[in-house]
């Protein structure tokens, strides 16, 4: 019988374990079930919401935040294993954590660094669709825990788990999802 | 003064249960303000700041209105974060 590890510190939530539902592994994927940014935020680029502009990454731009898994690990443009617990900023309450977004393709782009007012959820996609977005703990690219906290997105249950679907049959297993954070 | 740059605190809330227990922003985040911002977007989250702790009238819950906090309690939060920020004669 396998043993459930106890819920590391600074973690609630479930431990996601289910039998993944999504396409498997190396098949193309395409999400459906996609969110439009919040209308509040519209020309947030151009600094009427924040005062301060939020980065719109262009194609280029983003490639450097793009994680893939590797044998179970995250691991970023660089080749390194991913890690959070030195994310931070002024204006945070998620400490330890990166904001990530996956698109409807089911590429993952993630960011330690989140300056409210310059960079958000919806700097990755420039405001555009994401299948789902929220915070994510990452140990030596081990994926520890995520949520769907994002005020520009909001992402519904549905789309954390079609992106914990994603993640686990990719080789990401073990992690956790916390509560109801949206 | 630009009311927008309220704002920038205000997505704290985002994913806070507990706003009540809130006391400030601790000294290590305090500390960032200099590295995530510039002196002159600094000053302006400054002059807001003050502008909504000497106006706890304002419609604060309209800058956010999804979020389910009421209107005295932003308030509160935002005078906290006020007093944080003064408070340390870092900034």
């Amino acid at each position: 019988m396998p043993t459930i590890p106890t819920m590391p510190a600074g973690v609630t939530g479930t431990r996601f374990d289910l039998q993944p539902m999504q396409a498997g592994m190396g098949q193309a994927v395409r999400f459906s079930n996609v969110q439009q940014m919040d209308s509040h935020y519209h020309n947030e680029q151009h600094g009427a919401v924040f005062g301060t502009s939020v980065k719109y990454l262009n194609a280029e731009e983003r490639k450097a935040y793009q994680v893939t898994i590797q044998n179970g690990l995250l691991i970023d443009a660089k080749g390194q294993p991913v890690d959070t617990r030195n994310a931070s900023t002024a204006f945070a309450n998620n400490k330890g954590r990166a904001i990530f977004v996956m698109d409807p393709q089911g590429n993952i782009y993630l960011s330690n660094e989140q300056t409210r007012g310059k960079f958000h959820h919806s700097s990755f996609m420039a405001g555009g669709i994401v299948a789902t977005a929220g915070d994510i703990r990452v140990e030596n690219g081990k994926i520890i825990a995520i949520s769907r906290k994002s005020g520009h997105y909001r992402p519904t249950e549905a789309q954390i788990t079609q992106f914990a679907d994603h993640i686990y049959h990719q080789g990401a297993h073990g992690f956790y999802i916390d509560p109801d954070i949206s | 003064m630009n009311i927008n740059f309220l704002r920038i605190p205000l997505t704290m809330l985002y994913g806070m249960v507990d706003i009540d227990s809130f006391t400030g922003l601790p000294p290590e985040n305090v500390a960032l303000l200099q590295k995530d911002y510039s002196p002159a977007e600094l000053e302006a989250i400054r002059e807001a700041l003050k502008y909504a702790t000497a106006n706890p009238g304002f419609d604060f819950k309209a800058q956010f209105p999804e979020l389910a906090f009421s209107n005295r309690q932003i308030y509160d939060f935002l005078v906290k974060i006020h007093h944080s920020i003064e408070g340390t004669g870092k900034v």
